[in-house]
């Protein structure tokens, strides 16, 4: 990662840093007081999440019949809101591991709220599958561990249960990767609070880090490993997600480009989440010299990379139905994008297809308002893309005398809102009480982006990316 | 523009090499023909040319990530690629002259096949006439094959501008065209793959095939691109290459080969899973036919690089990285038969034959067209951009 720095490149930290800078600048929200906004916001998100447990109890005490699925579509919001997440979940992996071993230096700004999103993500998640099986008194029948239930197992040829191995998985390593990056923070925090319940709590979180050459050197050992282990995390999960659909014999769904387009979609989508997030948090927490423009632009780039593989997919998959010249396929395209669930369609191909490809123009890219839109856009964009998959294929099934409509009810509707609530709740909780940037990541780059600062104002040279 | 490398003595053997395996090959070729029968022979060239086509293909795909994606550590070596580029226009010459053969090649060119009235007719690809046609299918080959040679013929002139000016408009322009080529790529590499080898099974269809066709050339792209780069060191023509180029490139071919592995898994797996007919057909055939070389795909591409280039040090060492790029490139070279032969013998009613004569032809023929068009494009320009803007980072950089 050292060595010499075109001045080509954008400096990565704005104005003249020290260390101590950096520290400061970065912890000065758990140290301080918050603002009423942070309270504002803690509030509404937990009594959205409230309420999804109101609707959680309904459903746990009357059962799935307070939900609009029916016989033709029995699968509802649970999967679509279910691999909605964990596809937000996958921004997260991709920088800490992918851009990790492609030597993406800017992913030290934001691979820590972006890990942290992953986890909260793929709770979220988790907590549909486990209230769509219905029967939740017996849910850890699911795990295969020797049982005085007689010869009962799952069922290991089922794509649900490696769901259930991978997701597992995916949630462990994320929050062990997540958890050992904080470490070296963690006894900053110890190291510079005044309160001394805090002392403790940070001390006991931190493990007793003293920052000793032998400590560093085992923590990057681990890091990598766990980068190793994340790396192929990240195309597994969301493989084996669309292997749920794509191992049937229903139209829209069995197709093989599934997996990598699951993947493209899910690293799509989470960016997506990360930009809506932190273009909000560097303004409100002040850390636009950490999260600089040049930031947001280099993941616009991986927007409009990911975007324009969905897109891609989305028209093989339509040529495809057309050459397979099997009637059923052609059907299920034709009923997607013209049938009753056309505007779904449609929206999905605007927010995802049409909206990011205004990133090929550097201004558009380097624009924060536009970014903001566009990814909100791509976040309901990509929620529509698991409506259109879901619904569009169920519900015209190969008998139309078993053909249905499918409406989510005010139940349904509401254990989602009370994700969103329990997503924030918990972002809320996590940038008050740890530091949203990596302090130890950022002060590993931080000699080199000053070299290159002085290099880029001594040096002749203009900016000339486009 | 400094072209002495190209008096370097050891330019002799890859010359050398390239003339005796193009002799080589024609005279396997020709002799196979007599052998093997018309059939085989142009399965073969059809085979080993969109082979060789997808490799330049890739290393155009190569550059234009790296551009877009403001690689710096490729710099030193950005000549290789440059250079395996140039072969899509040879490759594609040989490809057009191959089609002359297509009603061997390709089943749905047969007109009966459409006809209503005939005793032929095939409902199924009577439905995709109007995409698989004769007229139509060589104009789009023309169209795929023109935009490539351009679009890779501009890239490789405003290198060399940049080279000789240092003037960084060129290099904006080079990032321009490296998003152009890779859209017209998304669309492009795709569809060819659809034609090009999917259609000669022409009721079998995979959504997937296009990716996949796409990241079997693109390992072998990298495999060729570590031989070169380890033969431009060996030899002191390119004194810019160092170790962490090789570890760089080592942990693409490990990284790439465990993708090759996860599509052709993808793809096989869904439809094994699924079970319908007339997809599991197309892997049955492969399966029952050619069992060997069924299982020894899989180990020499994914097998093999992924327990050998493991360690850091394993990518560090010459002898191990021409080993795995040779054993890769020969797991492919067998991949590619694999995609082509069986559908096209079995459009014939033909006995299913292994590798042979005629394939050994193809393949020596255009192996050796390659590395001589290859070595003449590296001669033509210097050996290293010395004026790209990241050609310093390229130097110091660390892994």
């Amino acid at each position: 990662m050292q060595g010499y720095e075109s001045p080509l490149r954008p400096v990565l930290i704005k104005g003249e840093k020290t260390y101590k800078d950096v520290t400061r600048d970065i912890l000065r929200p758990i140290l301080g007081k918050p603002s009423w906004l942070w309270y504002l916001g803690l509030t509404a998100s937990s009594l959205a999440l409230l309420w999804g447990l109101y609707a959680i109890g309904r459903t746990i005490f009357f059962g799935i019949g307070e939900w609009g699925i029916n016989r033709t579509v029995g699968w509802g919001w649970a999967i679509i809101n279910f691999v909605w997440w964990i596809g937000i979940g996958h921004a997260g992996t991709l920088i800490s591991a992918i851009l990790l071993l492609f030597r993406q230096k800017w992913r030290t700004a934001v691979n820590r709220s972006a890990e942290a999103m992953t986890i909260f993500a793929v709770m979220c998640a988790g907590l549909f599958p486990l209230l769509h099986v219905g029967r939740h008194f017996v849910v850890y029948f699911i795990y295969p561990y020797p049982n005085s239930r007689g010869p009962l197992w799952v069922n290991y040829n089922s794509p649900l249960f490696w769901d259930v191995t991978a997701i597992t998985t995916y949630f462990l390593v994320s929050l062990l990767f997540w958890y050992i990056g904080l470490i070296p923070d963690l006894a900053i925090i110890r190291d510079y609070t005044k309160s001394a319940i805090k002392r403790k709590i940070y001390g006991a979180l931190s493990l007793g880090w003293l920052g000793s050459l032998k400590q560093w050197q085992r923590w990057e050992t681990i890091s990598l490993h766990l980068a190793g282990l994340a790396t192929p995390l990240v195309l597994s999960v969301h493989s084996i997600v669309s292997f749920d659909f794509a191992t049937s014999v229903i139209p829209g769904w069995h197709t093989t480009i599934f997996p990598p387009y699951f993947v493209a979609g899910a690293v799509f989508s989470g960016f997506g989440m990360v930009l809506t997030l932190l273009l909000i948090a560097r303004k409100a927490m002040k850390l636009e010299d950490y999260i600089t423009v040049d930031h947001i632009e280099y993941m616009n780039k991986i927007l409009l990379a990911t975007g324009s593989i969905v897109g891609t997919a989305y028209l093989t998959e339509l040529f495809i139905a057309w050459y397979s010249g099997n009637i059923y396929e052609q059907y299920a395209f034709w009923n997607r994008a013209f049938g009753p669930y056309w505007w779904a369609y449609w929206i999905m191909m605007a927010c995802n297809v049409i909206f990011p490809q205004t990133f090929w123009i550097r201004k558009f890219r380097r624009n924060l308002w536009w970014t903001f839109i566009v990814s909100i856009l791509v976040n309901i964009g990509m929620w529509f893309e698991r409506f259109v998959i879901v619904v569009t294929s169920l519900h015209r099934d190969y008998l139309p005398s078993s053909w249905s409509m499918y409406f989510a009810s005010w139940v349904e509707v509401s254990i989602y809102i009370g994700t969103i609530g329990l997503f924030f709740t918990l972002f809320f909780l996590f940038i008050r009480f740890f530091p949203v940037i990596a302090i130890s990541e950022i002060k590993h780059i931080l000699l080199s982006e000053m070299a290159l600062l002085k290099r880029k104002k001594s040096s002749s040279v203009v900016e000339t990316e486009n | 523009m400094n072209l002495e490398h190209a008096n370097h003595k050891a330019w002799r053997k890859p010359f050398l090499l390239s003339i005796g395996l193009i002799a080589f090959g024609l005279l396997s070729a020709l002799v196979g023909y007599f052998v093997d029968g018309h059939v085989h022979f142009v399965a073969s060239w059809l085979t080993y040319s969109v082979f060789f086509i997808g490799i330049a293909l890739a290393a155009v795909f190569f550059i234009a990530v790296h551009t877009i994606a403001h690689g710096g550590w490729q710099v030193a070596f950005l000549r290789v690629p440059e250079a395996m580029m140039t072969f899509i226009f040879f490759g594609g010459i040989i490809l057009i002259i191959t089609l002359l053969g297509i009603h061997d090649l390709y089943h749905w060119a047969h007109e009966e096949l459409i006809d209503p009235n005939s005793e032929y007719y095939d409902p199924l690809i009577a439905h995709k006439a109007p995409w698989l046609n004769v007229p139509f299918f060589v104009s789009r080959t023309i169209v795929y094959l023109a935009l490539w040679i351009v679009l890779a013929m501009w890239l490789r002139n405003l290198s060399q501008k940049l080279d000789e000016t240092g003037n960084l408009r060129y290099w904006q322009r080079i990032q321009f065209v490296s998003g152009l080529f890779l859209a017209v790529f998304a669309v492009t590499s795709t569809l060819s793959a659809f034609d090009w080898v999917m259609s000669t099974d022409p009721h079998w269809y995979s959504t997937l095939f296009g990716w996949y066709l796409f990241s079997v050339v693109w390992v072998s792209m990298i495999a060729v691109l570590i031989l070169w780069v380890l033969w431009l060191r060996k030899h002191g023509i390119n004194p810019y290459i160092r170790d962490e180029h090789l570890h760089d490139l080592g942990k693409y071919l490990f990284g790439f080969s465990i993708f090759w592995a996860y599509l052709w898994y993808s793809q096989y797996m869904l439809h094994w899973y699924a079970n319908i007919p007339e997809e599991t057909a197309w892997h049955l055939l492969r399966f029952k036919e050619h069992r060997i070389l069924f299982y020894l795909i899989i180990i020499l591409n994914f097998g093999i690089p992924f327990f050998a280039l493991m360690s850091r040090s394993a990518k560090r060492k010459p002898w191990v990285l021409t080993t795995v790029a040779l054993i890769v490139l020969i797991g492919h070279v067998f991949e590619v038969w694999l995609l082509v032969h069986p559908s096209v013998y079995h459009a014939h009613h033909l006995d299913h034959w292994t590798f042979s004569l005629v394939d050994l032809g193809a393949l020596s023929f255009l192996t050796g067209l390659f590395i001589f068009v290859t070595m003449l494009a590296m001669k033509r320009a210097p050996i290293a951009p010395e004026k790209h803007p990241y050609f310093k980072e390229s130097l110091t950089y660390k892994t």
